[in-house]
Parts: structure tokens; sequence; C-alpha cells
């Protein structure tokens, strides 16, 4: 029925467009340039570069500047044509107002870090109707190019050197940061406690502001940024180098060079919770554990894939006291943590058992049933050449090999607590 | 879910919904509801389609997200769940205020279906006594008896009669458990110094699971209760100030089994004698209990030094009283009946852990680490020398037996060095040494001297490489397989006993070299490809090993592709493959006189599995619609071959059938943004799986069929075969 319909619109619209343009009819004029004395444009350009608009809008309104996944080309919009969008009134409330937001590239991209801030109560309305005359002052006549441009940029005005002060360029991203977990903290510094604001962990901004926003010259956390790992995190450090990374420093994921923005995203997280790069742990470690991600699809897993065991369940990425990152001293005690029926100790201990659950199972999955790490009875025969049916190869069609194997007998093989479970059939 | 629960559980949302958001905040931060329903189709009777997991059809809440802040953004309220009023749901509560507290409290549930074949001829299937009619047991004790054909050597029994009996009395039953667990948390910092963290968790194990059980060599599977509460309390006080900081800890797991022991009917015996008991006992895991107090600490140091340290002390206890060494009442008439010699263990562990690590960076370009880690895992329970037991309830063993208390030490003492002379790359080189002291155990000390470099290259957004190696060399001075028996056997091992084959070597204490290495790379040519692969291998060999497990390598190798070639559009793929070899030798052993070579036999063990994904992603237009399809295929292989010097002494030595499972799955998701917040959802998920297991797929209630010698075993018959699942969701998302 839509398509129907659209085939209908379509025909009838070109149709009532011919006929307009029999009749003589031009298409309207967006112009709505305003015209202003010489002085007037001269005041307005003085007041376009005392409010540093040329910081994001370039030299006279000429744009070009980046703006990561802004939907106007990646870029900040060049204001030569200012006057055939907004008509006087529009481009005064939109000076005051600046937009409610950036429209994205890519919806599920980041946020672009430029947005114009609200001039309201800032800029005097003297100074408002000067720098309209400025600005419509650029739009080229009908069929003209725009004037060029010089290529000397006037200094950064001084109230935007001053601290905390992104918020003039970057307004949306301040004003995001609010729900971000980190708005309202504090750190320590020099023995003053101060809240955290942007310069916390970028760095002061007065190099960067005064270099026109050269990102360089501030400390930025994403792969094109020029800073070392160790600069990257030694800005969150300043923080966090406590609780569970305690042990960061001299660490396995330390030692390989990862940066803490590899796993974690400060500004816009993937995920709901610990600020994660993507919208799952699992799928953070799976970046460079790949190996892992295979063996989640294993018949034999523990819940992993349905989400409901994760890796720092059992590991610590940050840096533990013990081996392979484990969050408890040995293997074992991890895995008491939801096993703790198999903790004993036992009256019949089974040694291999009661030392490291890795003898026997890999956690991790395992195409062999209860996560062994080879099937039964080989299992158990790596170990026991004692004598009698145990040390027989055994059949896959007799009892000793089919079903639990040997533990169709020797149930009790994580240990038994039976005055008669000397080998653990009770 | 049923529709009534339905709408109760989505009701109870927007109930929570409106009630505190008034009461608490003054801006909702999020808000996120997912409901829908799905519709099945394909073979989905296996209890590996919901293992861990409830795919009922129908109305289901999938998630829901709810986020409040007050004016300041200071204080929070945070309400999310999924899989509501499913028996995998999760719900997870926070509150606080940023910077001083936070009390979160989370539901979790997650289902364990173990099999949906099993068949029983048990009563009191979740309870901790097994029963059979007694007119069964005496019908299949005279079956059993019953000789059809005196002239052949042994008892010649009605196998078909058998049969059809135990088939006849068996039911079905879903042997399936469930962990429900609550858990509450609260972080409070009074001052910007001090973190106090307290932590509680009851989780409560209730259900059934599949569990072996025998009578002398015949196999009786039994349904193991599983009525388990595990309690957890941690606290944690944390002082940092700059440059130093200071962690004390302590916690504590209480594990109750409130099901002591599992008590079951000898299906083809209802009498007591001895030699042949009507009923067995499993004494089933105890009641334990482990607490721990640790300090950790911190401080930046002169030159650039940072020393960490870590001790803790643990105890772990369990004292639940012993049960009697048998149920069989044949016994009791028995003269010198042997006596317990204490009423309980009185288990006693204690774990005590120190660490220090040193890093020193006083030189920007060269870099130093050290390391000394001592664990000590000493057994304190006390040995009980007991004069004799009874085998399977079934005959009494007058031979002594004596716990061993093993335990141990493990040391590491490592160092090492990072070169940093060039930007982006670092070079590091360490050596590690592990020293164990066992006791009771066949190797009391191994010594293990591990050499170590590693490269690491980081070429801004566009290219990263890091590589290990690794070389152990773990020696064992001193082997003696015989170790643990003449602890266990105070008077010695009985005459005639062959013991433990000298020449074994366990391969957890064995002498073995191991070659470990990785190598990961990632690759961004361009914006819009990206690479990334990984290749490692380990290669273990147990070089001084007769006996036993003799070698075990494996490797993989993965890649990792992903093409963006705009902002809305993303297309990837991965391939993983991995390999898996063990090579082990033992021997078949019966009598001194045939303990020779002629006996040996050696199984090689195979597993090459091969993984592969894929998929898009597309946002056909950013605002209304987008698109989504991914598959995985997982095929894992694995081969057990085995052969005899003398294949006619030692006939079983054949190989046994390959193994295999492969899962593939497929899922495609067309979302139509209605509106800015409303966003209806199509989804197709296929998920199919295989498996072929030579030793499950067999399974029967009764299996003299396969082997005649199981003639009084009875088994479950309990299989994960594969399934075939078809699923078709409407999803309605509605987010603000």
């Amino acid at each position: 029925m839509v398509i129907s319909l659209i085939k209908k619109i379509i025909p009838f619209s070109m149709a009532m467009i011919v006929f307009g343009m029999l009749l003589g009819f031009t298409l309207p004029s967006f112009n709505n340039k305003l015209v202003g004395s010489e002085e007037a444009v001269e005041r307005g350009k003085l007041v376009f570069n005392k409010y540093g608009c040329f910081v994001c809008h370039g030299n006279e309104g000429s744009g070009g500047v980046k703006n990561k996944n802004s939907s106007t080309g990646g870029v900040v919009t060049a204001l030569t044509f200012t006057s055939r969008a907004f008509n006087e009134t529009a481009l005064r409330e939109r000076i005051i107002q600046g937009p409610k937001v950036v429209v994205k590239a890519d919806l599920k991209g980041p946020t672009p870090p430029l947005s114009m801030p609200n001039w309201r109560g800032v800029i005097m309305d003297s100074e408002l109707t000067d720098l309209v005359v400025f600005l419509q002052s650029l739009t080229p006549e009908e069929g003209e190019e725009p004037k060029p441009v010089s290529k000397d940029r006037p200094p950064v005005p001084e109230f935007m050197l001053a601290n905390n002060n992104c918020k003039i360029c970057h307004s949306v991203v301040t004003e995001n940061f609010k729900t971000n977990p980190h708005y309202g903290g504090h750190v320590t510094k020099n023995g003053d406690s101060e809240e955290i604001v942007c310069a916390t962990c970028h760095g002061d901004g007065k190099n960067h502001a005064s270099r026109y926003g050269d990102p360089d010259a501030i400390l930025r956390f994403t792969k094109e940024s020029s800073a070392s790992v160790q600069e990257k995190n030694a800005a969150c450090l300043q923080c966090h180098e406590k609780g569970i990374r305690l042990y960061w420093k001299g660490s396995t994921h330390e030692s390989k060079d990862l940066a803490c923005m590899d796993c974690h995203k400060i500004m816009e997280p993937a995920s709901p919770q610990r600020l994660f790069t993507k919208g799952t742990e699992l799928e953070v470690c799976f970046q460079c554990h790949q190996q892992r991600k295979a063996q989640m699809q294993r018949s034999s897993h523990m819940p992993f894939r349905e989400g409901k065991v994760k890796c720092s369940d059992c590991h610590n990425p940050h840096g533990t006291a013990n081996e392979k990152l484990l969050t408890e001293a040995t293997v074992n005690e991890n895995c008491y943590k939801c096993h703790a029926d198999k903790r004993g100790p036992f009256l019949w201990e089974h040694p291999p058992v009661a030392e490291n659950c890795l003898n026997c199972h890999d956690p991790h999955g395992s195409n062999h049933e209860k996560l062994l790490v080879v099937d039964r009875p080989r299992l158990c025969q790596r170990c026991h050449i004692e004598s009698r049916h145990m040390t027989q190869p055994q059949l896959a069609t007799a009892r000793f090999a089919f079903n639990r194997s040997c533990q169709n007998c020797h149930s009790q093989i994580h240990g038994s607590n039976s005055p008669s479970g000397v080998r653990f059939h009770r | 879910m049923n529709t009534k629960q339905f709408i109760s559980n989505f009701t109870t949302i927007v109930s929570v919904f409106l009630i505190i958001q008034p009461l608490y905040s003054q801006q909702v931060t999020n808000a996120k509801v997912e409901f829908g329903g799905r519709q099945l189709n394909g073979t989905l009777g296996s209890s590996k389609f919901t293992e861990y997991r409830d795919m009922s059809p129908g109305l289901f809440a999938n998630k829901f997200s709810l986020g409040f802040m007050n004016g300041e953004n200071t204080k929070f309220f945070s309400l999310w769940g999924s899989n509501v009023g499913q028996y995998n749901q999760n719900f997870v509560a926070q509150f606080g205020e940023r910077g001083s507290f936070k009390l979160e409290l989370e539901w979790d549930q997650i289902p364990h279906n173990y099999t949906n074949t099993a068949r029983t001829a048990f009563g009191g299937a979740g309870t901790g006594a097994l029963v059979m009619p007694d007119l069964v047991q005496n019908k299949l004790r005279t079956l059993l008896t019953t000789d059809l054909n005196p002239g052949v050597s042994g008892v010649q029994f009605d196998t078909l009669a058998i049969t059809n009996l135990v088939l006849g009395s068996v039911r079905g039953v879903d042997i399936v458990s469930r962990r429900d667990k609550g858990k509450a948390m609260f972080s409070y910092s009074p001052i910007e110094e001090i973190d106090i963290k307290l932590q509680y968790t009851n989780e409560r194990r209730s259900g059934t699971k599949p569990l072996g059980g025998n009578f002398s060599f015949n196999p009786i599977e039994l349904i193991e209760p599983t009525n388990y509460r595990t309690q957890e309390a941690k606290a944690n006080l944390e002082y940092a100030i700059k440059d130093w900081n200071l962690q004390l800890g302590y916690s504590a797991s209480v594990f109750d089994n409130n099901v002591d022991v599992l008590v079951w009917d000898n299906p083809f015996r209802e009498i007591d004698a001895v030699g042949s008991g009507s009923r067995g006992r499993i004494d089933l895991y105890p009641n334990n209990s482990a607490q721990n107090v640790n300090v950790s600490g911190a401080g930046n140091l002169p030159f650039d030094t940072r020393l960490m340290a870590t001790a803790s002390y643990g105890w772990r206890r369990q004292n639940d009283k012993f049960i009697p060494f048998t149920i069989n009442t044949a016994f009791d008439t028995v003269s010198n009946f042997p006596v317990l010699p204490a009423a309980s263990l009185n288990g006693k562990v204690g774990t005590t852990l120190m660490n220090f690590t040193v890093v020193n960076r006083f030189f920007s370009s060269l870099w130093f680490s050290a390391r000394y880690r001592f664990f000590d895992y000493n057994n304190e329970t006390p040995p009980l020398i007991f004069p004799a037991y009874v085998t399977a309830d079934n005959s009494l063993t007058r031979v002594q037996r004596r716990n061993a208390v093993i335990g141990y030490k493990k040391v590491n003492t490592s160092f090492d060095a990072t070169l940093r002379m060039i930007s982006d790359v670092s070079l590091k080189v360490g050596y590690e040494r592990e020293d164990w002291d066992r006791k009771h155990r066949d190797a009391e000390k191994t010594e293990e001297n591990i050499y170590k470099a590693s490269l690491n290259y980081t070429l801004r957004s566009w290219f990263l490489l890091r590589t290990s190696y690794s070389l152990g060399a773990k020696k064992t001075p001193h082997y003696n397989a015989e170790e643990l028996a003449e602890e266990m056997y105070p008077q010695g091992e009985p005459v005639g006993t062959l013991g433990q084959l000298p020449q074994l070597r366990k391969f957890d204490m064995a002498t073995r070299d191991r070659n470990k290495a990785n190598v990961m790379t990632q690759i961004m040519p361009f914006d819009v490809l990206s690479f990334s692969g990984s290749f490692g291998l380990t290669n273990d060999d147990f070089k001084e090993s007769q006996y036993g497990l003799l070698s075990n390598k494996s490797n993989n190798f993965s890649i990792d592709v992903t093409f963006n070639p705009t902002y809305d559009l993303a297309i990837y793929a991965s391939y993983t493959g991995e390999n898996f070899n063990y090579a082990m030798k033992s021997k078949q052993r019966s009598t001194p006189a045939a303990d020779t070579s002629g006996y040996d036999w050696s199984s090689d063990l195979k597993d090459v599995v091969q993984s592969f994904a894929g998929g898009l992603t597309w946002s056909v237009d950013p605002e209304v619609l987008d698109f989504a399809i991914d598959f995985s295929y997982s095929d894992a292989k694995g081969t057990i071959a085995t052969s005899a010097v003398n294949p006619i002494l030692v006939t079983s030595a054949q190989n046994y059938p390959d193994t295999r499972s492969i899962l593939r799955q497929l899922h495609a998701s067309v979302g139509y943004h209605l509106t800015e917040h409303f966003t209806p959802r199509l989804e197709y998920r296929f998920e199919g799986y295989t498996e072929s297991y030579f030793n499950q797929d067999v399974m029967q209630p009764y299996m003299v069929p396969v082997d005649p010698g199981a003639s009084g075993a009875v088994f479950l018959g309990a299989r994960q075969p594969g399934y075939s699942a078809h699923i078709i969701y409407f999803v309605l998302s509605y987010e603000f």
C-alpha cells in the first residue's frame, strides 16, 4: 500500500513542479542577508574574535575544524552561508542558545567533541547585533565565491585559557559527564582534595586551548594519541592505584603494555557497568584471548555464554598476589567459591584433587564432559598403574569405560569422609 | 512463563518504577524495557538446549534497566534485571551517593539441566533414600541367580527377562538443579582516604544430579539430592594516602549440606548378607567452613620504587560426624567388627600466603621487578588408623588404613628486567624459580627454573605486537612411587599386592621441560579495516617418565578480521584452530609373574577443534532501521588411539571410536525504530548441536547387551543428545 501511495505521489509532485515552472514561478531565495554598515561588520568581526568563535569555526567562519563523527562531514560547519539558513532572529537565537544536540553521523559512535556553547548572559546585546551582521556579511552574493580568508589566526582570547573552561568548546561532552561515575568525585593532589574536572585526567588545557584546540597538546586516551601507554595509565593511577588495582605495577597486563583504555571507556562506555569498551566483560577479554572465546562454545562449558559466569569471577585483570591473576591464593580456592562442597578437608583425600583442580579440569571449556582435559578412563590412567582393572586399557563397551567410567564406582573422587571411603566408593 | 506470570512481572516492574521515581529522584538518567514473545520449533527435547537457561516459549520480559539521579547528580538509584520471571532471572539494585556510599543488592538464579533422558526404578529421587519395591528386587535377584544352562560354567541367566524387568520398572525423571543466590554489598567511604566494603552472599543449591554407586564391580547409578547452602561474608577496610595504602580483610565461608547421606536399595538383593548388601550408603559432601584474614599494602619508595605486599592466613574446618562403616546389617553379628577410631575427623587446614613484589623504574628505559611468593597448605588434620573397612557395603577388608595428611609448600621467586630503549618497544627478560615441598606425595620436592622473554611493540593506532616465550625445566630429585601407600598402609601393603609401578612418574610431579610461546598482533592498516591474530603453543615433555603421561602438546591459531567500510556497516569474521595431543604409556598388571614389558600399552589422545564465526551489522538507516546477522560454528573432534606391545596379551588395547561435538548458531535481527524511544525488533535464532560420544551414546538402564559383565549393574541411561532449534523472537524495546 505504501509503495502504491509513493507511486502516486511522485508523479503528482513532478507534474506540479513542471506546471509551476511553466507559469514562471522561481524557487524561493533563502538568502536572509542583513545589510549592515562596514563599521558594524568590523565590530562584528572583533566580537567574533573576542569570543574565540574562530577556534572552532575557523578564521572568519571558514570552518574545517575536525569534529569526529559529526553529521556535518566530521568537521565544524563553515559560517559562510549562514544568512541562507537563518534570518536575523533565528541566528541571534542560535548564538545565545546553541544547538541542543550535535547530530552524530553514526548514532552508535562517539559524541562529536565540539559543540556550540550557550552564550546567553555572556555576550552583550549590541555585540550580538554586530556579530550577526558580520556573520551575514560572510555570505557571498549569488554566484560568487566566499571571500578568501587570512591564514593568520588571532590569538586565542584569554578567557578561554582559564581553568575549567572546557565547556566553552565541549559543552555537550561536559554535560554528558554529569552522569558519569567520576562526576562529583574528588582527588587528592599535593595534600588538597580537589573535585574531579576535565584537567584531572586530561591535564591542564591551557596549551590545548592556546594552540587552537591542538589535540596533541592535551592528554588524550584514544589510540590516535601520541602519549605513551604509561602516560595514559598514569592519569588513571593517580586515583586508582588502590583497591583491586594495588598490584597493577609489574602485573601481567601492565608488563604487556596494556592501557586502561584498551578495556575501559570513561566518557561513553559501551557497558552499563564498569565503563567497558564493549557491551560485556567477556567481549572485552576476548579481544585478546581469542582461544578462550573459542572454548566457550565447547559442549562442556560453564555458563559463560549464558551470561552467568564472567572472567572476573576468577581473575583480577589488574594484577594480584597470585599466579594467573587469580583472585584467590590458589586455583582450588577460586573453584571453592562456587564448589564449596568439594573444599574438605576430607578423611580420604585424593592428593592431585586437593592440590590443583586443573590437574583434571579445564574451566574455560572442553569437548570432554565435566570440563575434563581428556576422556576417562585415560584421565585416571595417567597416574594409576597399581594393578588389576585400572591398568587395563578397557574396551569402549566395558562399564569401566562408558558412562562415567571409573567414577561409575569411584564416585567420591573429590574426597570422601566415609570410614569405608578409602577407595572413594562411599 | 505463562501470560499470568508475564502480566504479574511486568506490572511489578512498572510499579517499582512508578513508586521509586518520585520518592527518591528528580531525574531519570536511563530507562529501558524489553519484552516480547518467542516461538520455538525443531527437536528441542535435549537437556543440552536448556542446560543453563530457561527457553520456554510464549511471552517473556527480556530485560529492563532504570536509573535515577537527583538534581545535583550526586545520588543515584539503579535497578536492572534480565530474564524476568524465568528460571535464569537476575536482578540488581544499586543505591548510593557518589564518593560516599553504595548499597548493591543482587538476586541471581542459574538452572543446571543435567539430563532429561534418565530413567530409574528408584523412588525417592531428590531425597536421601532411594527405594525400590522388594518384589522387584526379589524378581531381579531370582532372575540373576537362576542358571538357564547349568552345563556351562558360570550362571547363564535370562538376560532378556532381566532387561525387560528393568525397563518395565523404570520411569523417566529429569535431573535438574538450580542455584539461587542473594548478594548484598555495601561500600562506604567516610573520608577520602578510607574505604570500607562489606559483602554477604547466601546461595542455595537445590535439585538433583547423577551419581555413581556400586556393589563390588556392579555400578548402580543413583540420583543424588543436592540441598546445599553456602554463605559467605567479607569485610575489607582500606586506608590510602599519597604513596601508601593498607588493606585489611576478613572472609568467612560456611557450607552446609542438608542431606548427609544417600542410602539406596540394591536392585538385585533385598536381604542383607555378608558379601552382598541389600542397601548401599554414600557419605555425601560434609559441612565445612573456611575463614581468612589478610593484610595487603603498597608504598612508593625513593628512587621510583614501589613495594607491594600481602600476608594472609586461612583456616578450614571439617568435623562432620563419621557414619558407620556400613549400612549392611549382616555385619552386626561379625566378631571383631572394627570400631571407628574417632567420632569425626576434626579436619583442619591452615593456609599461609606471603607475597612481596618490588618494581623499580628509576631509569626511564630500564625497569626492574622482583617477586617472592610463599604459600603453605598446612594440613593439621590428625592421622587416624582404621583397623579395617567395608568395601562397597559388601565385604569386610581387614587391612589397616591411615588417612594421608597431605600438605605442601610452594615458593616462587622471580626477577625480570624490561628494556625500553626505543619508544613503543619493550623487551623483557626474566627468570623464575618454583619450588614445591610436598608431604606424602611421590615426589617430596620439585624445583623448576623458568626463563622468560617477551617483546611488545605498539605503533600508535595501527600496529600492535605482543610476543612471549618461556622455557621451564622442572626437576624431581627423588621420586618414590610408593610414598602414599607407605603412609596409608601402616602395616604395609597386603602380601601379593603389586603396589604402584616404580617407573611411573605422575605428570604433576615429574621431571618436565616446558616450552611455551605466544604471539598476538593487531593491525589496522586503514581506519576501515583491522586484523588481529594470535598463535600459542605449549609443549610439555616429561623426559624422564617411562610410564604415565609422556608428553602434552597443544597449539592454537586465531585470526579475526573486521571491515567497517562505512560508519553504518561492520563485517567481521574469525577463525580459531586448536590442537591438543597427549601421549601416555601404561602396563596391564595382574601378578608379579606377569609384570613384564610384554604387557605394556600406549595411548595417543588427540583433540582437534575448529571454530568459525562471522557476521554483519548494518544500520540501514540509523534513525529508522538496523539489521544484524551473525553465525558461529564449532567442531570438536577427539581421538583415542591405543596399542599394545603384545595385542594378544593386552586384548583390550583397542582404539576408541572418535568423539565429536558440533555447535552451529545463527542469529539475525531487524530493528525498526518506530520512534526515538520505541523499537520493535524481530529476531531469528538457529542453534544446532550434534554429538557423538562412544561412552554416552550407548547408555541404557540395563547395559548387559553392551557389556555382559554388567549383569548386576543398573544405570540411568542419562545422556545429553543433540538438538536443533529454530526460535523466532518478537521484542519490543522502549528506551529513554
